[in-house]
Order: structure tokens, then sequence, then C-alpha cells
């Protein structure tokens, strides 16, 4: 069987390019440019996980789409993998660590990340929920 | 000590008597003044304060009790000698209650009155002496009251919160600004322990001086207070310490810094944005890349020629970002050297037109231009042509195939006003209003594959800004876009 993984992200390049590596791997890819759009292909295609980019439109929209997935009943416990472009992200205050209960991401991704990076998260958590 | 040359009045209406004493004492070296009654005794007795007065008792006018309650009415220092012939116990015990200072009996030899003259100014001297010395006294303490009323003044004024204790943990003094700072609301009274009532991080900063009375040092801590929430003080705390170095208390200042502190977060958001900007094109090359050289990654090889060009692409992007990032940091640092002369507008839009001539002929587009040929600003070509290059790029990026960029320029009152309309994509008003912030870019299906920096108008922005010019934005969603430059006319040109 294979995995189905949900790109949103607002570069049209990343999510191709991250489309062709995935789709290359065996997986089955879904993308979405916006949170909203995104939002809405999390509930529909409920994938295995979720690859969000940290800014869309504005600084950390994408905490705010990982805040309501998190609020979503149906689709809380998609895994998250959040690409971001600094560590600390200013204004948010997030500590990255497994016992901060509100922290709604399960990784962070430091750009730019090599295919061989973001496969090898995708698949240690997708493994790690098989247990 | 004694008075040397006493100014003395002689109240009596005995002629005899008047001018013996007068005699007696000008002999002495001293200064005589006489009245023959004594409604003129008054009268001369109270327009100046004698060192020495002699008053008859018996005058046919007036009572010498009488004038000297006058006299002692104006001046109760004034020393009075009663002259009387009627010498009994009685009045001198009467004009003594009364403030005479001795009498004396009628007749009397010159050397009685020489003694008691010179007794009666020893004590005047001393009278005045202690006068003196309590006037300036006196004028002292209001000198210190008017200098501490002065210094309370400027410490109240003080935008700055001041707040010193003493090593009781009292309040000894405090400023309106440190209420107002720390939005204190209780009543605070000198002696008061305030250290319970102020922020936790300022009454460590205290104790930690008088913990380490040995070492003391000045303490200065950023300090942020809640609520309200995003007011962030900087307390400088220093120890005041006395003649010997021990330690008598504590001085904290307090300054509001939060517009400091909202700079900088302004600052550091622009850092992570750019580096959002940037890391973001260039994971892109590195994935597509990543893809094309091996081969076993991605899907059909048709596809990588298509990766390779938005590689290029995306990298040519990179190269304008870091072009605007620099163009914005050096107009906001002010570094800009601006080399003023005047600018004919057509020219300069005219060359522009020449110089995007490419990208116009790729997209097809009409260029509609009605600029009037006389208009001239006072500007530098370089901030100019920046600025020109920015928004017809725009017009041309945005358009929409075998469109029409229409270009006008004429004088609007002392302003050159060029309107720079295209048939293109538009914008949503959401989009429109945010359109000058720092990387903002209108996200659509429309503007999905069109590169940008997000910075071009905000650097056109900050250009227009630096000629106290304008810029508005008119659009409709789907239908095009106009975006009309003020600037201002040359002052040779002025109405």
């Amino acid at each position: 069987m294979s995995y189905k993984i949900l790109i949103i992200d607002d570069d049209v390049d990343l999510v191709e390019m991250n489309r062709a590596f995935f789709t290359s791997k065996g997986f089955t890819v879904c993308y979405a440019y916006n949170g909203e759009d995104g939002l809405k292909a999390l509930r529909r295609e409920k994938p295995d996980l979720v690859i969000l980019d940290v800014m869309m439109t504005e600084v950390g929209e994408g905490f705010e789409v990982a805040r309501q997935i998190r609020a979503d009943e149906q689709v809380k416990n998609t895994p998250i993998i959040m690409l971001t472009s600094v560590n600390q992200e200013h204004g948010f205050n997030l500590t990255i660590g497994p016992d901060d209960t509100w922290n709604p991401v399960d990784c962070f991704l430091e750009k730019p990340a090599s295919h061989t990076q973001l496969l090898g998260k995708v698949e240690e958590i997708l493994q790690s929920l098989k247990r | 000590m004694i008075i040397e040359k006493g100014k003395i009045l002689v109240v009596d209406d005995e002629l005899g008597m008047r001018e013996g004493i007068r005699r007696i004492l000008e002999m002495q070296g001293h200064e005589v003044d006489t009245a023959d009654c004594g409604h003129k005794g008054i009268e001369k007795g109270i327009s100046a304060e004698y060192d020495l007065y002699f008053i008859d008792l018996k005058m046919p006018d007036l009572e010498g009790t009488q004038v000297l309650r006058e006299i002692k009415l104006v001046y109760p220092e004034a020393i009075c000698v009663i002259v009387t012939a009627y010498a009994s116990i009685d009045t001198a015990v009467e004009t003594t209650r009364m403030g005479a200072y001795q009498y004396i009996p009628k007749p009397f030899e010159p050397e009685e009155l020489q003694i008691l003259v010179h007794r009666a100014l020893e004590r005047r001297w001393y009278i005045l002496e202690a006068r003196r010395l309590r006037e300036e006294q006196e004028r002292r303490l209001l000198e210190v009251a008017h200098e501490q009323s002065r210094m309370r003044t400027i410490i109240n004024a003080l935008d700055d919160g001041i707040l010193v204790i003493n090593q009781e943990g009292q309040v000894v003094l405090f400023n309106p600004g440190f209420l107002k700072l720390l939005n204190i609301t209780t009543e605070i009274a000198i002696g008061d322990n305030v250290l319970d009532i102020i922020p936790a991080q300022l009454s460590n900063q205290i104790k930690e001086i008088f913990a380490n009375r040995n070492q003391v040092q000045a303490i200065i801590q950023e300090i942020v207070i809640h609520p309200p929430a995003k007011l962030v003080i900087m307390a400088n705390t220093t120890p005041i310490l006395g003649r010997k170095g021990e330690l008598l208390g504590v001085v904290s200042v307090l300054r509001d810094i939060s517009e400091l502190k909202k700079i900088d977060i302004m600052r550091s958001q622009f850092v992570d944005m750019a580096a959002h900007e940037l890391k973001s094109p260039l994971t892109a090359v590195q994935g597509y890349l990543e893809l094309v050289v091996d081969k076993t990654l991605g899907e059909e090889p048709e596809l990588y020629e298509g990766y390779l060009k938005r590689s290029l692409e995306r990298t040519k992007s990179l190269v304008n970002l870091i072009n605007d990032l620099l163009n914005v940091t050096r107009l906001e640092a002010g570094k800009v050297r601006r080399e003023i002369q005047l600018q004919n507008i057509k020219e300069l839009i005219d060359d522009r037109i020449d110089f995007l001539k490419n990208d116009i002929k790729q997209q097809n587009l009409q260029v509609l231009l009605d600029v009037d040929s006389d208009m001239y600003v006072d500007a530098d070509r370089e901030d100019m042509l920046r600025l020109f290059n920015q928004v017809i790029a725009n017009a041309i990026k945005y358009n929409k195939p075998d469109g029409t960029i229409t270009i006008t320029g004429h004088k609007n009152r002392n302003y050159v006003k060029v309107d720079i309309a295209d048939t293109g994509i538009g914008l949503r008003e959401e989009d429109r209003q945010r359109l000058f912030e720092d990387f903002f870019r209108a996200k659509n299906e429309h503007t999905r594959n069109i590169t940008g920096t997000g910075l071009g108008l905000t650097i056109v922005k900050k250009i227009v800004d630096a000629y106290s010019g304008k810029i508005e934005v008119n659009s409709k969603y789907e239908h095009g876009t106009t975006f009309s430059i003020f600037l201002p006319i040359t002052k040779s040109q002025l109405s």
C-alpha cells in the first residue's frame, strides 16, 4: 500500500519538485498552494502525512494551518513536517521539544533540505506510526 | 561688641533736657535727632528705626508711655529709655512692663547717661547681630527650599521613572514617571516598602545590590511588564554611596524602550522573511537539480528540461532579490548619495520603455504613451530610473498577453502625475491594501508562475517618499491595475 502525502506550499516549484520526487518514490502526492485549500484537501484526501511550509502569504501562516489541523477532530492526528527558513520563528516562541504539548507540528526541517533528508524524516515518522 | 556710632532720638518737650542729652551724646560721636513733643516723637520714631530712643514720660500733648507703645508697635526690638522727673517704682515697673529698656530719673549726671547709652548700644548690637543671623538663615532656608523644589520639578517632569530606596527598603523618592511606567495604582508614600509592589525583576535588581554591598555596581536590565504586555522597560539600578563608600541606598532609573523593541522585532522579522525568500528558491533549485542529476528520481526525463529552465529562472530571481535587498537596506540606512539634477519625466519613461522592450514584445503588449514633454523634477537619475522601471516592469509582468499599458503624464498642481495602467490580472482589495509591505506578493492562480522579490514596491515607495511624493494604486481584480505616481515638480516650473 502506498502512503499518501499532502504538500501545502505557496511556492509552485517546491510543490512540483517534491511532487515529482515523492511520486517517483512510490508515494501518492496531493498538494495545495494555500492554507485554506490545504485544509480542504486534507479533509478530502486524508493523507498519511502533511509537509507544510512555515510562511506562506505572511509570517507564521503555516503555524495557523497547523493549529487548525490539530483542532479538527477528523484529521488532528495527521503528522506534520514543517519546513522553515530560520530555526526560531519570531513571535511564536516555539520550542521543538517533544514535551511541548501544544507544539502543533511533529518535526521541523530547515530549508534547503535535500530530498534525502526530507524522505528520511517522512519515513521515520511513518515508521513510528506503524508501531 | 557695641555700636560705635549710634543713631539716637530724643523726645522731650523741655528744650534744656533735649539739647543737654544731644550735646553729651554727640560729643561721644553719636548721631542725635530730637522731637519736642509726643506726636512728633512718634512720627520721627517710626519713620526710621533708631538704635536708641530717649522718651520723656510727661509731655504736654502725650504721655511718654503712649509714645513708647507706638514705637514698640512698629519696632518691637527698639531700645527705649524713659526719662522721668517723677521717679518712682511704679512708673519704672510700668514702663519696663511695656517694653522700655531702662528708665533714668531726672536730674542725672552726664556719666550716668554715658554708662546707660553704652550698655544700651551694646545690647542693640546683639539685637542687630541676632537679627542679621536670623535673616541670613531664613534667606538660606529659602534658597534651599527653592533649590529642592526646582530639583523636584525637574524629577517630576522626567518621562523616565525614578525610584530611590534606602537601606531599609523604604521609598525615599519617586516620580510620577515611575508610577506611570510600572502602572502602579496603589498609593505610595515616602517611607513605604515597595519591593512587593514593583515588578519582581526590578525588586530583584535592588535586592541584589543590597546583598552584594561590598562589590556594588550598576545593574542594567530589560524588563517586560505584564500587564500591559508589550511594554519593555530598561531598568538601570545604581547604588548610592556615602562619603566613606558605604551603601546608603539605590536609585533605579526606568525608561520605556518599547518602541525601540518594536523596531528591533520588525528588523529581525525582515531578516526572517528575507531568509525565507532566499531559501525557498534555493530549495527549489537544489531539489530540481537533484532530480535531474540523480536520474532515478523524478518521473519522465522529458520533465528535466523544464526543471532546468525553472532552476535558471529561480536563480535569476535570487540575484534580483539580493539586489533588491541591498537597495532596500541602502535606502533605509539613508546611505544613498543622491545627485539631484533636473530630470525630464518623458525622457525617463521613454528610456525605460526602450530598456524593457523585449519583455513588452514577448507578451505582445501595446504601449500607449501620453506624457507631456516639458515636465521636470529635481531628482537623482538612478532613483527615477529604478522607480519607473519597477512600476513599468510590473505592468508588463502582471499584464495579460496582448494587453495594453497606458502611460499618461501631466502636471497636477505642483506635482507631476504619472499614471501607469495595465490591463492585467488586477488585485483583490485585500491584496491592494498590503501591496507596499515588505515581501508582500499577491498570491492567486494568476501570480503562481510569476516570480518576484516582493520588494519592488517597497523600493518604489521608499524612493517616492524620499522625494516627498506619493503613490496610489487603483485596481480591479482580473481587469487591471493603475499606479499613480506624484512627484513634486521642479521649483523652476512652480506656478
